[in-house]
């Protein structure tokens, strides 16, 4: 079963692996950071964040401080897209920035599949009707209101 | 006590007792207050309603009564206010508990004003209510902004009111906002040149300012004394007064038409009902750590590089905000934060941008456990300067949010769109010095509220909305500014071309503007902002984040008379007059984001961006029809379309070629699999131990393991003594010297 993590990154649950939502290919380890199964490249911040201002008359630019401001790009390795942008300091290991629990992932899908919960990808939640539940459990004289 | 206790008997040690209750030298913060957010327990007259038998849908009822009392409330006081940054909604109403817990909030406004205010009233409770000398009435109405007294920062003020009921206190209504004009060091309360708490201003714990309804004229009058702004700070004490009176004369209602017990329930009942839906919630989320750093620049008057970091870690229905490895505080500039400052990022973070559905309150923070190092730049201590505490503190709302997006993406149970992170820096002057109306004032501008927002998983960011600090405040009209103030717009709110966090759905935009004092022979301006060599909003999942801005001036020019003399030379546009220079004998520079008060003359330019939002996705997966509608629509240029986007299309027509740019694409992906190097041999060329030679960095290095730099130098401690940075004239003039003596000893010279 594939659970969806972020706009390009599953999970498959019964191998226990990333996987590219674009091209399907498996990454690696989902016990592990996803970014191990990743390229990754260096981009100088100038090709993205050009100087607005000529930078021979002026000190800022409106382009980061390439000696202070790196970003790396995380790309798949099977279809090139880019799954991630980090932006850092020049020599500061990546950030591992999602770290799952899957036991807990695989109880909290089965008990939403068992509750009939719509599992789509990004599918907004409702406000659940609930949002008053009486903090001593009655619920007296209820009017019946919207 | 254990000597008294040998050596005195009863009637001794009690009045040794009562001796050391009465004769406390000085109070001071109370820290347990500060830093429990929990609601207190219930009450005699709580428990007694909620243990037995209520009617749910009552509540309900007196719910949305006191939400329109709060927004009714909230009306009348933008209406009446004086402070410029309450007119625009930079203010929050709201009604506490009598034990002083937070019941409900105005919907609009900032609710950071009144996130803490738990903490003055309970401090008011606990240490005044019951001292013959303070005491507590009927008609009371107490003021507070120290940020170690429930304030969040200095220029921010908030007042509360009991209500009682047949002389029973059952209430407290509070109204909290940004002022500005405090007294402090430079005008509008805060500003980079702040290098000491006693440079902040009015530092007030809460005290009574108004009795039997009426402010004490003494009081007002040392008040007024106290800073530059004396209609504002005159004005604005009986505005607070009145707004309290009206929540209080809408609560008396309420209780003759529910009765007091029924009243005195439902204010609980919201709190309690918020905390186990919020808990509900946390519940809900898969347990896992995301983790997230952003960078800031400077201190307000060097540029150094700062971190933030954040892991967030759902658990066990916890869901545990960890800031460890930040910087360490310094001790000489305004960017430290107190915790309850942090505390108000989580709970923005939380309530704008995750739980927007649900009534904003700290109630939401019950299954929130935020921790900080002992004392750090975001757990400060009373000792640093925190009028700038707004620059962790935004920083804080970007990487909760982008952490608990990253943790519930894929879930079913969201309440917000998953986006990038909002902007978040503060882009905006600051003002001061004698109006056209010859009024000493001392204030920012409504530009502050321009941030633009973040991509959403489904469509572009807005461009320059809102801040990611309230969502329902506005920017401002330029007229009403320039008939109050005596500087003009010159450029007013036009997209700056490029300025979006690109992406498969892009960030918004950010506005430029330009303005110059016209009318006044004594003004000035500061800025306080960041974020001018480091992006400081990332995006999301592919995107990108925003460029970084910097502030621009023209000086020794009189803008007014160039353009009479040849109008044709000036166009509304900040990259044509800086990178043109089209007045003559002008001087034109860049400087940080942060620039310490300086008078400007008439006629002198003062030029800003505000910065972008993150974007979300690959820029590969984005709808080649939306670039072309944003070319069109000026706010990204033809060469951004082809290089970054990969569109080919016909410059004329904007007319995509659907094959070519799904080639160009390709192409695109190819080479970036190419160019990519697989990640455990990146890291090993990539990964160094230290910051890189030369760059002043604060703060942790590494992933979980952190090593403390102070000054890109290994700390031997990491409880590091607060950072104290030598002047910067003091250092540029060490340089000059130095400079001078190495020519003077070529020139045999030297000393
Ligand atoms: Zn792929």
């Amino acid at each position: 079963m594939d659970v969806t993590i972020t706009e390009y990154l599953a999970v498959d649950l019964d191998s226990e692996r990333w996987k590219c939502r674009s091209c399907g290919h498996l990454l690696g380890s989902a016990r592990a950071d996803y970014k191990h199964g990743l390229l990754v490249h260096a981009r100088n911040p100038a090709e993205i964040h050009k100087p607005m201002l000529d930078p021979t008359k002026y000190a800022y630019t409106y382009c980061p401080d390439p000696n202070w401001c790196a970003m790396l790009e995380f790309y798949c390795p099977h279809c090139g897209t880019m799954m991630e942008v980090e932006y850092t300091v020049p020599g500061h290991p990546p950030i591992c920035d999602i770290e799952l629990d899957l036991d807990d992932l695989k109880r909290k899908w089965l008990k939403w599949q068992a509750e009939g919960i719509d599992l789509a990808p990004a599918k907004l939640a409702k406000t659940p009707a609930a949002t008053k539940p009486a903090a001593c459990g009655h619920n007296h004289g209820q009017r019946g209101k919207a | 006590m254990s000597l008294s206790d040998q050596t005195l008997n009863a009637a001794e040690r009690e009045k040794v007792q009562r001796f050391l209750a009465t004769n406390t030298p000085f109070i001071g913060p109370d820290w347990d207050l500060l830093r429990d957010h929990s609601a207190s327990p219930r009450d005699a007259c709580e428990a007694q309603v909620l243990g037995g038998a209520f009617n749910a849908d009552e509540f309900d009822d007196i719910r949305a009564s006191l939400q329109a009392t709060l927004d009714e409330s909230f009306d009348h006081t933008q209406n009446m206010i004086v402070s410029p940054a309450a007119r625009f909604g930079d203010m929050t109403l709201c009604i506490f508990t009598a034990s002083g817990d937070l019941s409900l909030a105005s919907t609009r406004g900032v609710m950071s004003f009144c996130a803490n205010a738990y903490y003055p009233i309970k401090y008011v409770r606990k240490y005044f209510e019951n001292d013959p000398s303070v005491g507590l009435r009927e008609g009371d109405c107490f003021i507070f902004n120290d940020p170690f007294y429930g304030g969040l920062h200095s220029p921010d003020q908030g007042s509360f009111l009991p209500i009682f009921h047949e002389g029973q206190l059952v209430a407290w209504a509070g109204i909290g906002l940004h002022e500005g004009e405090n007294g402090a060091k430079d005008p509008g309360g805060m500003g980079p040149n702040i290098e000491s708490p006693w440079d902040e201003g009015l530092k007030m714990p809460p005290f009574r300012f108004a009795e039997n309804y009426l402010v004490r004229r003494d009081i007002m009058n040392f008040l007024q004394n106290s800073c530059r702004d004396r209609r504002l700070m005159g004005a604005d004490l009986k505005v607070k007064l009145a707004a309290c009176m009206r929540i209080e004369k809408r609560l008396k209602e309420l209780i003759k038409e529910h009765g007091k017990d029924v009243l005195v329930g439902g204010l609980r009942h919201n709190i309690e009902t918020l905390s186990a839906e919020a808990q509900r919630r946390v519940n809900e989320i898969p347990e896992g750590t995301a983790r997230g750093q952003i960078f800031l620049d400077t201190t307000m008057r060097e540029d150094v590089l700062i971190r933030f970091h954040c892991a967030v870690t759902a658990k066990g229905g916890k869901l545990i905000i960890d800031m460890r490895g930040c910087a360490p505080q310094f001790a000489n500039r305004p960017i430290n934060a107190p915790y309850s400052s942090i505390r108000c990022g989580v709970l923005m973070a939380l309530a704008y941008f995750i739980w927007p559905d649900i009534p904003h309150t700290p109630a939401l923070l019950a299954p929130i456990e935020i921790i900080t190092d002992p004392e750090g730049l975001v757990s400060a201590t009373p000792d640093v300067p925190t009028a700038l505490n707004m620059q962790p503190l935004f920083k804080v709302i970007s990487l909760l949010h982008a952490a608990i997006v990253r943790l519930t993406f894929g879930t079913p149970l969201k309440y917000a769109n998953p986006m990038a992170p909002w902007f978040n820096q503060v882009v905006s002057f600051m003002y001061g010095g004698i109006t056209q109306h010859t009024e000493a004032v001392g204030n920012i501008c409504g530009d502050l509220n321009g941030f633009p927002g973040g991509a959403k998983w489904n469509d572009d960011g807005e461009h320059s909305l809102c801040p990611s600090f309230a969502v329902k405040v506005d920017i401002g009209e330029a007229e009403d500014v320039e008939e109050d103030l005596p500087f003009v717009y010159l450029v007013a709110k036009r997209l700056l071309l490029d300025n979006v966090g690109f992406g498969k759905f892009r960030g918004g935009g950010g506005y430029e503007f330009a303005i110059s004092n016209r009318y006044s022979d004594f003004w000035g301006f500061a800025a306080i902002g960041g974020g001018s060599k480091f992006s400081t909003t990332p995006g999301i999942f592919g995107g990108y984040g925003c460029s970084t801005y910097p502030v621009c001036r023209i000086k020794n020019v009189d803008v007014f008379e160039a353009i009479k003399r040849a109008p044709e030379r000036f166009q509304p546009s900040m990259i044509y007059l800086m990178n043109e220079q089209p007045f003559e004998n002008a001087t034109y520079d860049t400087h940080r984001a942060a620039l310490p008060f300086e008078m400007a003359a008439k006629g002198e330019v003062y030029l800003q961006s505000q910065g972008a939002g993150g974007g979300y996705g690959d820029v590969l997966d984005r709808d080649p029809e939306r670039v072309m509608k944003d070319l069109s629509e000026r706010v990204v240029s033809a060469d951004t379309a082809r290089e970054i986007f990969k569109i080919v299309f016909d410059e004329a027509t904007l007319a995509v070629d659907i094959a070519g740019t799904a080639r160009a694409r390709q192409q695109e992906r190819s080479a970036r699999m190419k160019r990519g190097i697989p990640y455990a041999e990146f890291v090993k060329q990539w990964n160094r131990d230290a910051p890189p030679p030369g760059v002043p960095y604060f703060g942790g290095w590494g992933t979980t393991d952190f090593k403390l730099f102070v000054d890109g130098k290994l700390s031997d401690t990491d409880r590091p003594r607060p950072v104290y940075m030598p002047d910067p004239k003091d250092v540029r003039i060490a340089q000059l010297e130095a400079q001078l003596e190495a020519q003077l000893h070529a020139l045999g010279q030297g000393k």
